[in-house]
């Protein structure tokens, strides 16, 4: 019995070191708390979104409480009904299912308590948005890179007759974010450049494992089948795919002539700091989890605050027919001049 | 007090029953919030899919055997359910019916593999994980599929007098099993070829139809959780339940189910259940930090392994001394 | 060069078995020295203490009169030993040339492996033994014999001056075994010294120079090959003495009906045996180790497949597929191996007894706790069994309380016929004589009982009648009071002719 009782207060003592470590306090009875479902918390993205959401919650005197359903939808009931049961004022969610959005909501309606959807948007049955929400605009994304892109080709040379000239536009199809990505690239492209021959236009599926061998082996596939092409632009719609891209024109020698957008900045950034402009990863639109917490913020606490109803909120940006307010916001070029200024603490 | 000390001392379960205890109390002191009704619901709730499935695992390891399908059986039958509702307008019954009669089936082909083909069941049903798995995204097209029947939400989602119904069948489902395990003949047989399936052949049982009949209820078991879970969040979905398996593996070995198999109870495994989920909603209650959960979880995981094999060593030493 | 290795006053215990007993004696070199004895007689322990394997409690190992004491295999392999054991030691997804140099593969200066260097030695080395192998096949495809081949070239290429074989002959055809003839000859040229463990007395007298007789763990006589023959090797290997334990035994002579038939049973490893046991009787199965006695058993227990034969139980035909028929027509088995094969090691005795007769335990669906557990305690009483308590584990019982465990399974069970084969394996001397007793008065109560054991004072003392088997096959049938410990060994061993 003595053995069990000294074993006990042994499990007791690790256990309260393992959560003093950790640093963890409860929580007071009178601060405002609000919970963050994170989707996905292995993201950089979300990590960033924590700790801009944490920079707002200061401010207020709030406490924001992080919860990771990696990508599991329920788990991510479950961790809802956990933090209703501990009393939450305001709920910030990426739902890792578009499916269980409803339910989501709904749970938040019966209980009043405010909730604001981020990355992925809240959806009914129907596919109309049923909570407010802050999402990338994908579409928009691509058309600033494609802007940037045709700006470059203008200003080096490179013209009609696009002889030896190819463009290779990524994607993944499963994925309806980066489908806008691209699509936005490829319209504005087109309708900026409409003499630019169709048969040197690749768009390219990059295929579900993503990151940087995704966009290599793709880049390669495509480079060593069009040995005409001299000279590419590439648009990636994820930045370590833009990377993978870069490496597979290197070792094609084909780097010197050829330019890389991509959308992101989180993978660029390194090349540049290593590298500076020699390379010909040229630019990269640049958004961070600030722009996307602001308005986060901003759409709980006009709901926590000024006791705004759910369909009030984000008022002025409904998109037509819908009931409830969609923000989108995009991002900004960077270069490897000018990265370090705009993407400030996200530059290091 | 003498005798309590005795049971106490000699019941199995006696280290994951200290470990669960501390482990309430210690979030209990931290956290006010932690201990009260709603939250332990919400507990039990968490508990209810992995229960499930624990329960099958259980004997199947007791039984020498083990499992590695049943997160891809519980999201196929959460799926499958989802379609037969849409795109069949079925209703409850028959969906419930057919999606039971498929998990039967699936548990059928996973004991012929293993006792026709003679493969081994780690193998056999990784391999049919993969094939459950990569079929639940073939039926729905690789997207989850809405579920609109009241009924079926109900009984994921629903409440009885505030109680959870996943948490009632999960009760019920604990006690059946409990009962059949301990108290048939068909029970018995678990342990036995679980301890040593060649005497047990010669003492004229059989191993085959044992098997079957575990992998049967242990897919059927998932696929019950699946359908409940699908009733829950009002869809089908081809990835959810990635890592059930696992998860209700390491319930059953922290329950002290031995994993060379003839061993264990499934009070321990119950225990561990509810040690697990305490301390994974603990540590969301008391907002540590998402990496550190992770952390912590591996940490629990080793303190209650060890005090096993520190009894087991004690155990030991006093049988020697006999 | 290695002159000769003496084995000095070898003992070794285990927990309840003396296997070794104070043996000494001299191999030289440049000639085989054949070991032979009795199933049981010490001749694997001596082996094992050879290589290492095991330690000795007393005695050592002198090699040109340097005392050497093995802690590991590796420190034999050290002193210039190799032992080539029954179970082959190669690793079969490894090509030939790799297993012979397994541990001192050659390299290259960047530390990579140098294959030509590897391949060309190999083939030097299979060329001067004249084998028709390659270095780069696959170990595992090629023929047992060959693989054992590949284990002598191993030991060879490690100057291993000493070597050892364990019943090499074993699986291997004529034509194999003279091919390992020619390979041992060529290793006596090369002066090694040559320990040959085998109970194939024709291979002896064919390639051994000396012989060294072993009996229940203790050193008989060491002859030279020539000077001797097959009956008198035999002589020298029987004689046990177990004192007077079986005058004791209160036998009734009341052989009855017969109980069970066997006509031609043959299945993959053994062919056409045929028997008759009567209802009262003790019939023994003698036999070396591998002889088919078991499997036998096994193919009328319904536990191996059989090719074709009858069986009759009580002047009936039955079709048995599986142990649970055997079980309905009143067949019990305890086998061999206790723990693999007859204990359930973590559950407790109760469980342990009732196994076979839950059916009968079982009221409205449940099992009858109550009820099982008296019959379990009406058992531990009955057989003496020493346990704390009969929800102790079994595995924490003694070997001997652990058998009495497993007959109480059968014998609440009610069986007609009770196959026991090797039942006091392993148990101590005490355990033993209770054992005989039950066997003796579960006789007289009309059970027909096959007893199988390698330990011929048992076999004599016990059967009413003798069934003695080799190589798969009956060689012959004795009556108790016809059998001597030398007829049932000269049936066992006696070389094809």
């Amino acid at each position: 019995m003595k053995k069990i009782f000294r074993i006990s207060v042994v499990i007791a003592c690790l256990l309260i070191m393992t959560l003093a470590v950790v640093g963890c306090k409860p929580a007071e009875e009178d601060k405002m708390v609000i919970g963050f479902l994170s989707g996905i918390y292995e993201i950089q993205w979300e990590q960033d979104m924590e700790k801009e959401l944490k920079k707002f919650a200061e401010e207020e005197d709030a406490t924001i409480i992080t919860m990771d359903s990696h990508l599991d939808p329920a788990e991510q009931l479950q961790q809802l009904d956990t933090m209703i049961s501990q009393g939450v004022d305001g709920i910030i969610i990426f739902v890792a299912n578009q499916k269980i959005s409803q339910t989501v909501v709904d749970k938040c309606l019966e209980e009043g308590i405010p909730i604001v959807g981020e990355s992925n948007r809240l959806i009914d049955e129907e596919g109309n948005i049923c909570a407010p929400c802050v999402e990338l605009d994908g579409y928009g994304m691509g058309v600033i890179c494609a802007e940037w892109l045709v700006q470059y080709m203008e200003d080096n040379g490179i013209s009609a007759p696009y002889e030896g000239v190819g463009f290779m536009n990524l994607h993944e199809a499963d994925v309806s974010n980066i489908v806008d990505r691209a699509d936005g690239a490829e319209e504005t492209f087109f309708s900026l450049l409409p003499d630019f021959p169709k048969d040197n236009y690749f768009r390219v599926e990059t295929g579900k494992e993503g990151g940087a061998a995704a966009g290599f082996n793709i880049a390669q596939a495509t480079i060593s089948g069009n040995p005409q092409i001299k000279k590419w632009v590439v648009i990636a719609p994820q930045d370590d795919q833009g990377g993978g891209v870069v490496r597979a024109l290197e070792q094609a020698g084909l780097a010197d002539d050829s330019v890389v957008v991509s959308m992101g900045a989180e993978s660029a950034r390194y090349e540049w700091a290593d590298k500076g402009s020699d390379t010909c990863w040229k630019a990269a639109s640049f958004f961070s989890a600030y722009d996307c917490a602001v308005h986060a913020w901003r759409g709980l606490m006009e709901q926590v605050k000024e006791g705004k109803a759910l369909e009030d909120v984000f008022a002025d940006s409904k998109e037509p027919g819908q009931k409830y307010g969609l923000v989108k916001f995009t991002g900004q070029m960077v270069t490897p001049d000018n990265f370090r200024e705009i993407m400030g603490e996200y530059a290091e | 007090m003498r005798h309590i000390i005795d049971v106490f001392k000699r019941s199995e379960n006696v280290g994951l029953v200290v470990v669960l205890i501390v482990v309430i109390v210690v979030f209990s002191v931290l956290q006010s919030s932690f201990f009260t009704v709603p939250n332990f619901i919400n507990i039990l709730f968490a508990a209810s899919v992995v229960g499930m499935v624990m329960l099958g695992e259980a004997m199947l390891i007791i039984g020498g055997q083990i499992d590695l399908s049943p997160g891809s059986v519980a999201a196929f039958s959460g799926v499958l359910a989802a379609i037969l509702f849409e795109r069949y307008d079925l209703s409850v019954l028959p969906v419930v019916a057919i999606v039971i009669a498929a998990a039967v089936l699936i548990g059928l082909i996973n004991s012929q593999l293993v006792n026709f083909l003679k493969i081994q069941p780690f193998i056999a049903t990784l391999a049919t994980m993969s094939i459950f798995r990569g079929l639940a995204h073939i039926i729905c097209g690789g997207s989850s599929v809405h579920i609109r029947d009241r009924l079926f939400i109900y009984f994921g989602a629903g409440r009885i007098f505030g109680i959870p119904i996943s948490i009632i069948f999960l009760i019920v489902v604990s006690v059946i099993f409990f009962i059949i395990l301990n108290r048939t003949r068909f029970g018995r047989h678990v342990y036995m070829i679980g301890g040593n399936e060649t005497a047990a052949r010669l003492a004229g049982l059989n191993p085959e139809r044992i098997k079957v009949a575990l992998y049967i209820i242990t897919s059927v078991l998932a696929s019950i959780g699946g359908m409940l879970l699908a009733g829950r969040m009002n869809s089908g979905q081809p990835v959810a339940h990635n890592g059930l398996e696992f998860d209700a593996i390491t319930v059953v070995i922290l329950g002290g189910v031995s994993f060379s198999g003839g061993s264990g109870t499934l009070t321990g495994c119950f225990i561990a259940l509810l040690i697990l989920e305490s301390f994974k909603n603990g540590l969301l209650v008391l907002n540590v930090p998402v990496f550190w959960q992770q952390v912590a979880r591996g940490l629990l995981l080793v303190i209650a392994l060890s005090i096993d094999y520190f009894r087991s060593i004690r155990r030991k030493k006093a049988s020697k001394d006999q | 060069m290695v002159q000769n290795i003496e084995f000095k006053n070898i003992s070794k215990t285990f927990v309840t078995v003396r296997a070794l007993r104070d043996v000494s004696f001299v191999a030289n070199a440049g000639e085989v020295c054949a070991v032979v004895g009795e199933n049981g007689a010490g001749k694997s322990t001596l082996l094992k203490i050879l290589s290492g394997d095991l330690q000795p409690d007393k005695g050592s190992l002198f090699i040109d009169g340097e005392e050497k004491q093995f802690r590991s295999p590796q420190e034999a392999i050290a002193s210039g030993i190799s032992v080539i054991y029954q179970e082959r030691q190669v690793m079969p997804y490894l090509t030939v040339a790799e297993n012979i140099f397994m541990e001192d593969l050659p390299v290259k200066k960047n530390r990579l492996i140098d294959f030509k260097k590897l391949y060309t030695n190999t083939q030097k080395i299979l060329d001067e033994f004249n084998l028709p192998i390659k270095p780069t096949d696959r170990v595992r495809d090629l023929s047992v014999a060959y693989q054992q081949m590949v284990e002598i070239m191993k030991a060879y290429r490690r100057n291993s001056e000493i070597i050892a074989f364990d019943e090499p002959t074993s699986s291997l055809s004529e034509a194999e075994i003279d091919m390992l003839f020619k390979v041992i000859e060529r290793l006596k040229e090369e002066r090694k010294v040559i320990l040959y463990v085998s109970h194939r007395l024709k291979e002896i007298f064919h390639i051994s120079e000396t012989v060294v007789v072993l009996k229940d763990g203790r050193f008989v006589t060491k002859l030279r090959t020539a000077e001797t023959d097959e009956q008198q090797l035999v002589k020298h290997m029987i004689g046990r003495d177990l004192g007077d334990v079986f005058n004791t035994l209160n036998r009734e002579k009341s052989i009855g009906k017969v109980i069970l038939d066997v006509k031609g049973l043959t299945t993959d490893r053994i062919s056409d045996v045929s028997f008759k046991l009567h209802r009262g009787e003790i019939l023994g199965f003698a036999g070396l180790v591998g002889a088919g006695r078991t499997e036998t058993m096994k193919a009328i227990f319904g536990a191996d497949a059989v090719h074709s034969g009858e069986i009759w139980v009580e002047g009936k035909r039955v079709n048995i597929k599986s142990p649970a028929d055997a079980i309905a027509e009143g067949i019990g088995f305890c086998s061999e191996d206790r723990i693999a094969e007859g204990i359930f090691r973590v559950r407790p005795v109760k469980e342990n007894m009732s196994v076979v007769i839950l059916e009968q335990l079982v009221r409205n669906g449940f099992i009858d706790f109550k009820r099982e557990a008296r019959i379990a305690k009406d058992q531990v009483t009955a057989l003496q069994i020493k346990t704390p308590s009969v929800m102790t584990k079994i595995i924490e019982l003694s070997g001997g309380n652990q058998q009495k465990v497993l007959l109480a399974r059968w014998l609440t069970s009610n069986p007609k016929i009770l196959i026991l084969d090797e039942p006091t394996r392993g148990i101590d001397v005490g355990a033993k004589a209770e054992i005989y007793r039950l066997i003796v008065d579960l006789a007289n109560s009309g059970l027909g009982i096959i007893f199988i054991s390698s330990e011929l004072p048992e076999i004599i003392g016990l059967s009413d009648n003798i069934v003695v088997m080799r190589e798969g096959r009956i060689s012959g049938f004795l009556t108790r009071e016809e059998a001597t410990e030398e007829d049932i060994l000269t049936l066992a061993m006696k070389s094809k002719e």
